[in-house]
């Protein structure tokens, strides 16, 4: 099923409304059929993009919203959309930390970004008027979640 | 998300998670992981049962790791699902908690 309309999940800037993404992506994959590794997928990706946006876009504000948008324009391919209000901010512009490694400090932090290039298949940044739209886009047929071989390249080129 | 300790022979603690180890799920294991974590030493982190995780959950699995070895100890993880373990290994948390999916080579570890 594909969806020619948008769904919407509002949320406050508590970061306790992460949790809320879960329960919307279930929901969706129900109604428009998103395999299991396309909603785990999403999970990660959103629950990195929206930590960072209620954590440090939103630290030290008292009120605000953040709209997460869904569309599925065609058969398996589902495009997730993250709006806030804060100061401009590129995360794709952010250096990459590498993975943890044996000899290094346990480091929590830092792999959001190596993250949202490993589970999704194109990421697009773009400056609103007032704030920030984040796109990530899983392709279950021919992207890193579909059943074909994965691919081991980067991000694509960003929609110009 | 639920949590089972089991003690098993050689001083061994099994852990047992199941769920989703999202935020709120991290926020639920989160104490009794770190109360775990400052009074055992030798400590198998089953993850069968852990259908999600990202970030917030790798907190709840990396800062009672440190702990565990701060003081000598040795944890391990077993028995991710494919998913799951493709979240340790980007993240490189593979590389520091030994990921296991034999029982018997999690255990033969901690001896």
């Amino acid at each position: 099923m594909t969806a020619s309309t948008e769904e919407r999940l509002v949320l406050g800037i508590n970061p306790t409304e992460i949790a809320r993404i879960h329960p919307w992506i279930e929901r969706l994959a129900a109604q428009y059929s998103i395999p299991d590794p396309v909603q785990f997928a999403a999970g990660v990706c959103l629950e990195e993009v929206l930590s960072n946006i209620l954590l440090h876009g939103y630290k030290d504000k008292t009120d605000g919203t953040v709209l997460v948008l869904f569309t599925a324009p065609r058969e398996g391919y589902f495009v997730f959309a993250v709006e806030d209000e804060t100061p401009h901010f590129n995360p794709l512009d952010l250096p990459e930390i590498p993975p943890l490694s044996p000899d290094g400090e346990m480091r929590i932090g830092g792999h959001g970004l190596r993250f949202l290039r490993t589970f999704a298949d194109e990421l697009t940044y773009e400056e609103l008027p007032v704030g920030n739209r984040f796109r990530m886009v899983f392709d279950s047929v021919n992207g890193l979640n579909s059943s074909k071989e994965k691919s081991s390249e980067g991000i694509p080129p960003e929609e110009s | 998300m639920k949590v089972v300790e089991e003690e098993l022979p050689g001083g061994i603690t099994k852990v047992i998670l199941e769920g989703r180890l999202d935020i709120e799920g991290a926020a639920a294991v989160d104490l009794r992981m770190n109360v775990l974590a400052g009074s055992r030493t030798s400590v198998l982190l089953d993850i069968q049962g852990v259908s999600f995780l990202a970030s917030m959950g790798l907190r709840s699995l990396v800062i009672p790791a440190r702990a565990i070895k701060s003081r000598g100890g040795r944890i391990v993880l077993f028995g991710p699902n494919e998913l799951v373990g493709k979240v340790l290994k980007t993240s490189g948390v593979d590389t520091v908690i030994p990921v296991h999916h034999d029982l018997s080579s999690a255990l033969a570890a901690l001896q």
